[in-house]
């Protein structure tokens, strides 16, 4: 018996967590000022100077098996209408999930205010003023085409 | 153009947008430029996008005009005030544009080699420069090209 391809999935280390995707082990990132309900534009909405930048964040894919961690909810939201990413989306307490191809544990990923690393402090924090994930990305049109969370 | 020089405080903490009041001059650190102050050399940066801003006709506006959520994360990055000039030959140009009355961070703004310069609010004397980040923020050389394009309005974040 052959076993298939491998899955992807998240798992955690030294309070951080991160994607095995593809064979890769990838670290994870949140925009963090997506909580408190601001509006934080789609990556392809933004600049045109800003979208090399931006588009080095990469919405994760849902996994089938996300982890059990004491304090975290994972769940997923639907990036309708999203000119560059258009599937569904995994969040984690709220957060959408972002990786960087190329960035492996341990480099440097601060970037206070911007996109941070998805760390188990970051994620709890905020928990309790995060929007419930089952009201994410719902799918319909009411808000346009930017109707989930996250750049 | 007007020089306002802010009287401030050494408090550089994040929204906070001032530089310190003991800048002196400009000045070199070993391949990049600096500015010289009694704490040491504090690392300066440029807004890289800016320069294909400048070519596709695009305006980069004054941080205060840039959306919420890019807002807290640029106030990091605080405008070079206009300093004296310094002692050390630099092999660029420097020179002061004027920056959006209107914004919160109205005082002249010292350029080399037409880029804008700006201080990374987390950075300390004699400790590794934080502030890069690929694709917005990098560190200043002291032969940086200079920035092409029209120069006819302020611009930056």
């Amino acid at each position: 018996m052959t076993e298939g391809p491998q899955k992807d999935s998240i798992y955690e280390k030294n309070g951080q967590l991160y994607a095995r995707r593809q064979g890769k082990d990838l670290a994870l990132f949140v925009f963090p000022l997506v909580k408190g309900g601001q509006s934080v534009a789609a990556g392809y909405d933004w600049s045109a100077y800003l979208l090399s930048f931006v588009k080095q964040y990469v919405p994760l894919q849902t996994v089938t098996d996300p982890p059990t961690i004491q304090g975290l909810t994972f769940s997923q939201q639907l990036r309708t209408g999203d000119q560059w990413f258009n599937y569904s989306q995994q969040t984690c307490n709220g957060y959408p999930l972002y990786y960087v191809d190329g960035v492996p544990q341990g480099a440097k990923t601060e970037q206070p205010a911007l996109f941070q690393p998805a760390t188990i402090a970051q994620l709890t924090q905020a928990a309790s003023t995060e929007p419930a994930p089952t009201e994410l990305g719902s799918g319909d049109d009411d808000g346009g085409p930017t109707n989930y969370l996250g750049p | 153009m007007t020089h306002l020089h802010p009287h401030m405080t050494n408090s550089r903490r994040l929204g906070q947008p001032l530089p310190p009041a003991d800048l002196h001059h400009l000045s070199p650190d070993g391949p990049h430029l600096s500015v010289h102050t009694p704490r040491g050399s504090l690392a300066l940066y440029r807004f890289t996008p800016l320069q294909m801003a400048l070519l596709t006709g695009d305006h980069v506006p004054t941080a205060a005009h840039w959306p919420e959520h890019l807002k807290a994360f640029l106030y990091q990055y605080v405008p070079l005030p206009v300093l004296p000039s310094s002692p050390h030959p630099l092999p660029g140009t420097v020179h002061a544009q004027g920056r959006d009355p209107h914004g919160l961070r109205t005082w002249d703004h010292t350029t080399y080699q037409g880029w804008p310069l700006y201080l990374y609010a987390h950075d300390h004397p004699g400790q590794p420069p934080g502030g890069e980040v690929p694709h917005l923020f990098t560190l200043v050389r002291l032969d940086q090209p200079p920035l092409p394009g029209p120069h006819h309005r302020p611009h930056g974040p």
